[in-house]
């Protein structure tokens, strides 16, 4: 019997960390082993890369770094698990350099987690002027967004703390902040740009999406929004109570998912429109142009290569992100869900709904299906399970939505979200059909 | 509100102390919190009449994270008192300093603070033995700290160690000692003794209690002594105490003693350093390591005290991966099975964009996490891990007679809280057998020593030392999984045993499998991959426990050390002279007519090399070969090896060793190279020159460097201009 293995996600400590280093001006410092600091730092800075690098080898940043731009750590050791990480932190806290960093945050690894060194006792001491906090654990095994939430919850603790008393105005209409966007995103800054270009179609503004490149400062301006935006439900339920609480900003979870594809796509537009009473008619004229230009597409292609309906697809995601697709790809092009396989699954709203949606079109075994071994034309997942699904000899086109990717360097920003996300998934599916043959 | 915190020594009776003070806190109209901080959670048994509450700890284990409440972990005792225990994992197991960390990040959540108490007691477990232990003299927590003696000598020795932990501490911020509380046992010289050390100290002694029998008819009545005999003496010691730490305003700095002081100043005895005397007969124990002692390789990171570079259990996982079929488990949080994870399948992601591949080893490998969670790490995890592993058997059974082998990698957090995984090796049976890999995150060290432990570990549990060794059969020892040059470097060494009819045995450990490993006896020479720190040592391990005989040659990188390696080897199995010319020469004829073709587009060019690479001749022969001057080798240090040797030492016009990357910029100026090669980009510090890349991992054969220098003429060729590498400003402008 061939094992074929789950795509290991990351959890709360990393979900942690990449929440921080989604602060464009932020300086995560990781209080844990080199094994810890080197993955996260690599991702890190190649999903948003904030400086012309270097050789590994280099040692002009100083002895934490590693030759990385990212992530300085305390590189602990056996010794330092038993007689403290304290002088390593401290000396480290000490040599960041001033005026760089708009918040510096240590961040315990799993094992430091265990120490209990007063980390918030030692940053109060030794960075001043700056912004600062301390996660004494991130969770074991919790989920990327538990991490997640975490991080940008203390941050916002910290830098938006006098937010809304320091904002003359107060809270300003036709303005939102998108939340549960983070670099650890397949296209996060397309997404993030998809979303901005639409909802300022509405003539909302978007002031800032903690933890998806925007810098320390925009979290000041996060009370003056009149609605925050939900938008991956997975990675921002818990801070968008924690705002409410916090500022008495209302929030808005998208009911149709995330915009994926045009229907939820329009869905979004027509939520926050009516939320905010502003005017959607514009943004949806964009996503009715964006249909047409489909339609000119797959007119020709279906011509050519017949239906698109009935090609089989399977699905790797978060819920609210399965739901969406699964709803589009059914419902617009009439393919077929093999198996969907959730991502952190957990009893949530999405998770329900799209049990559902796939039991109201008699799919519901597509969540049972082993996702490898079943077979797809088309696979919407990360790099791991699509080189998993070629492992198991299906001869099928993998689209990537999420990661670790196969390192395909997109040059042209792209999205998922938004009606242009939606074209280019188009565009995915329909050029990946024509090498597979539907059998 | 005040927040204080009652140290000792266990058994001193502080918990009985301890509850007095609530409850004649409480007497006094005050709202009053106890929180017992010891895994016997004993603290406020007293206050609860011998109830026991739920501990925090407990709780944690069966509620989630949303459905915590205060109520459920909060009793209300004598006096109205509020009572909450920390508890902890049973002795010997899990980590109960990670239990107190987690109690107060618990009620931290909850908002216990916001409940307007107006005294917090923490009662500390005897001494300040971890962090998680020294979380209530944390400044956000206790504004004052009190330490209950006796007049013993270990329960001063106690008390001193925990004024060493307040002044960890405090450091230069204020002093937050409240004083000493004597808890008399009766003896002599002891009232001398206690008052000796708070005057030494520089503490006030607060209060005394003398030896009662009131205490122990409190304990069997199962209630403090202040609300079973109020209008006692002792009742009205506890009060003035209440009174004394509830308005004390001045507070004193932690000044402890050398264990040499206290002894002289304190205890009165001077401490003499000298050998134990013996005055029975025992027989000497030699402490030279037994001949049958296994080697202990260890990492040059390691050996040389170097930052540790990588996790053990990172690299022993990737080894494992390499065994077909075996199923590998990560017994830690899931983050350090993900980074493992992503570790394995980085090169095939790349590999399956690039070229189509789906690698069978790594592209979906049989990486599971046992999922430590925060319970675990106070409990200990093993029960999770003997699930999992069951589960696994279940999900992959195997077939009769066959057995699974299961590698159980543990993690930092499974080493520190001291996971003993040699309780599942009773799941071993006749389908299953369990091989521990005991990596402890980076405890065991560096992901080189991972490999190398990997190596050792596997060897020692699979290999069948009964197996004979066979004529024209060859083991590869040590390559390097991970490398892009994998393939192609074995199919060239292969290619070379194929034509003298020589059988490659096992790969080890390479893309293997159980039986291979079985075998490996049966490889009656074996072939190193790699000759360097890692492949000497895996190597040394093989010689010294299976007397395994190696071919002195590395496999070949370029084409004169390929001819040699072709020569030698030829020769070790005894194949003709013309067998052997016949071969190379098949060879040679493309090596020369191709590097002839190159010789017009790079005679005459300047080479500066900037390099990590001991081992640089392959590089070095296609650039002579050529035609080119190879003016300027730099060579930086490398953690693993610093043994530079060169054949073509006459050619290198300047050769620097242990160079450093801030002279590039003058380097280059001064030396004028027309192409410059490095494992690494070296960006707008590198000018204009041209720029290739100098792999850290060659591919070995015959063409490794004419393949090098192939894409040096394809540069020259066209005198291709690179227009992009001038917008680094624009880069910084928008982006940095």
């Amino acid at each position: 019997m061939s094992i074929f293995s789950e795509n290991i996600t990351p959890d709360s400590f990393s979900g942690a960390v990449f929440a921080v280093e989604g602060i464009a001006d932020s300086c995560t410092v990781l209080n844990g082993p080199t094994g810890c600091k080197f993955y996260h730092s690599a991702i890190s800075e190649s999903c948003l890369m904030r400086g012309p690098g270097g050789n590994p080898l280099s040692n002009a940043l100083g002895e934490f770094w590693f030759g990385m731009p990212r992530i300085p750590s305390t590189y602990l050791d056996g010794n330092d698990y038993v007689f403290s990480s304290r002088d390593k932190l401290e000396r480290l806290l000490c040599s960041l350099p001033d005026g760089r960093f708009g918040l510096v945050a240590v961040i315990n690894s799993p094992g430091a987690a265990l120490i209990g060194d007063d980390v918030e006792r030692l940053l109060a001491e030794t960075v001043k002027g700056v912004p600062s906090f301390s996660l004494e654990t991130a969770g074991f095994s919790g989920t990327f967004g538990a991490g997640f939430q975490k991080a940008i919850g203390r941050a916002v603790d910290v830098l938006a703390a006098d937010a809304l008393k320091k904002t003359s105005g107060g809270v300003r209409l036709k303005t939102v902040n998108l939340l549960g966007l983070g670099i650890y995103q397949k296209y996060f800054e397309g997404n993030y740009a998809a979303l901005k270009r639409l909802l300022s179609r509405c003539g909302i503004e978007v002031l800032s999406a903690p933890g998806a490149g925007d810098p320390s400062g925009a979290f000041a301006r996060l009370a003056e929004a009149e609605l925050n935006i939900a938008v991956y439900p997975e990675y921002s339920l818990m801070l968008a109570e924690k705002l409410r609480a916090a500022y008495g900003t209302p929030f808005l979870s998208p009911k149709e998912g995330p915009p994926i594809g045009f229907d939820s796509t329009e869905s979004f537009i027509r939520e926050v429109s009516s939320a905010l009473s502003a005017d959607p008619v514009a943004a949806l004229a964009s996503v009715e142009a964006a249909r047409a230009r489909a339609y000119r597409c797959l007119l020709p292609v279906t011509a050519m290569m017949g239906n698109l309906r009935g090609a089989l697809f399977s699905l790797r995601a978060e819920a609210s992100s399965a739901y969406a697709i699964v709803k589009w790809l059914t419902s617009y092009l009439g393919m077929i869900p093999g198996s969907v396989s959730l991502v952190d699954e957990a009893e949530t709203p999405f998770a329900a709904a799209l049990e559902h949606y796939l039991c109201s079109i008699k799919r519901s075994e597509a969540l049972k299906n082993p996702l490898p071994e079943t077979p797809a034309h088309i696979a919407l997942a990360d790099g791991n399970t699509i080189a998993a699904i070629r492992l198991a000899g299906q001869h099928c086109c993998g689209i990537e939505i999420s990661l670790p990717t196969l390192n395909y360097l997109d040059v042209t920003e792209k999205s998922l979200l938004g009606e242009q996300g939606a074209l280019f998934l188009l565009e995915q599916i329909i050029n990946g059909l024509r090498y597979v043959s539907k059998s | 509100m005040n927040e204080f915190a009652i140290y000792g020594k266990g058994g001193i009776g502080k918990s009985t102390i301890a509850a007095n003070i609530s409850a004649a806190l409480a007497r006094r109209g005050r709202r009053v919190l106890q929180i017992g901080c010891d895994p016997k959670h004993d603290s406020t048994r007293l206050l609860l009449h011998g109830a026991r509450l739920v501990t925090v700890l407990d709780y944690l284990k069966e509620t989630g994270p949303d459905k915590c409440r205060l109520s459920d972990i909060v009793r209300t005792g004598a006096f109205g008192i509020h009572c909450i225990e920390a508890g902890g994992p049973e002795p010997g197991v899990g980590c109960a300093g990670r239990g107190i960390l987690s109690t107060f990040e618990l009620i931290g959540r909850l908002g216990i603070k916001s409940f307007n108490y107006d005294a917090i007691l923490y009662d500390v477990l005897g001494d300040v033995v971890c962090g998680g232990f020294a979380v209530p003299i944390r400044r956000e927590y206790a504004q004052k700290v009190y330490l209950v003696t006796s007049g013993e000598f270990m329960a001063i020795y106690a008390a001193n160690n925990i004024l060493r932990g307040l002044k960890n501490y405090d450091q230069n911020l204020p002093g937050r000692a409240g004083g000493i509380i004597f808890n008399s046992r009766g003896l002599d010289e002891e009232d001398r003794r206690v008052r000796r050390f708070c005057d030494a100290a520089g503490l006030p002694l607060l209060e005394t209690f003398p030896r009662s029998d009131l205490f122990s008819l409190c304990e069997r009545e199962g209630k403090c002594l202040v609300e079973s005999y109020p209008d006692s003496e002792l009742a009205g010691k506890f009060a003035l105490l209440a009174e004394t730490i509830e308005t004390q305003q001045e507070l004193y700095a932690a000044q402890p003693f050398s264990d040499e002081e206290l002894e002289e100043r304190v205890l009165g005895r001077e401490l003499k350093l000298s050998a134990a005397s013996c005055t029975y007969a025992v027989p000497e124990i030699a402490f030279d390591a037994p001949e049958s002692a296994a080697p202990r390789l260890f990492s040059k990171s390691l050996v040389s005290k170097e930052p540790l570079m990588g996790c053990a259990f990172n690299g022993a996982m990737s080894i494992a991966v390499q065994i077909a079929g075996a199923l590998c488990i990560a017994h830690g949080p899931r983050s350090c099975a993900h980074i493992a994870y992503q570790s394995c399948t980085s090169k095939s992601r790349r590999l399956l964009l690039e070229r189509g591949l789906a690698l069978a080893y790594t592209s979906a490998p049989p990486v599971f996490s046992s999922d430590m969670n925060e319970g675990v790490m106070i409990f200990g995890g093993i029960e999770e891990l003997r699930k999992k592993i069951t589960s696994l058997k279940k999900k992959f059974p195997v077939l009769s007679g066959q057995k699974r082998i299961f590698f159980v990698l543990t993690t930092c957090p499974a080493g520190i809280i001291g996971d003993n995984i040699a309780k599942v090796m009773d799941l071993e049976g006749d389908d299953a057998k369990i091989i521990p890999l005991k990596t402890d995150g980076n405890m065991q060290g560096d992901y080189l020593q991972g490999i190398l432990f990997a190596h050792f570990e596997i060897a020692r549990a699979l290999i069948d030392r009964n197996i004979a060794g066979e004529e024209n059969t060859v083991n590869i020892v040590a390559e390097k999984p991970e490398t892009y040059a994998l393939d192609e470097s074995f199919n060239a060494v292969k290619e070379i045993l194929d034509s003298f009819g020589v059988r490659v045995n096992c790969r080890f450990i390479c893309e293997t499998t159980v039986e291979e490993l079985r075998a490996f006896m049966r490889g009656k020479l074996n072939l190193l991959a790699w000759d360097d720190y890692m492949g000497r040592a895996i190597r040394e391990f093989l010689e010294k426990d299976y007397a395994a005989e190696f071919f002195d040659a590395p496999f070949p990188v370029g084409f004169r050390s390929a001819c040699n390696y072709a020569r030698r080897l030829g020769a070790y199995f005894k194949k003709s002279e013309s067998e052997i010319e016949t071969l190379i020469g098949r060879f040679e004829r493309r090596y020369r007519e191709e590097i002839q073709a190159l010789r017009p587009k790079l005679e005459g060019k300047r080479l500066m090399i900037i390099t990590i690479t001991q081992n640089i001749d392959w590089a070095l022969e296609a650039a002579i070969d050529t035609g080119m001057d190879i003016a300027f080798a730099g060579i930086m240090d490398y953690s693993q090896d610093n043994l530079f040797t060169s054949g073509f030492r006459e050619a290198i016009a300047e050769l620097e060793r242990s160079y450093d990357l801030k002279n590039l910029a003058s380097d280059l100026r001064r030396v004028k190279p027309d192409l410059l090669i490095s494992p690494f980009p070296l960006g707008a510090e590198a000018g204009a020159v041209f720029q290739d890349n100098l792999t850290y991992s060659p591919t070995a054969g015959f063409f490794s460097g004419l393949e090098l220098a192939r894409g040096w003429a394809e540069i020259f060729n066209m005198n291709l201009v690179e227009g992009w590498r001038k917008d680094e400003y624009l880069f910084r402008k928008y982006y940095a």
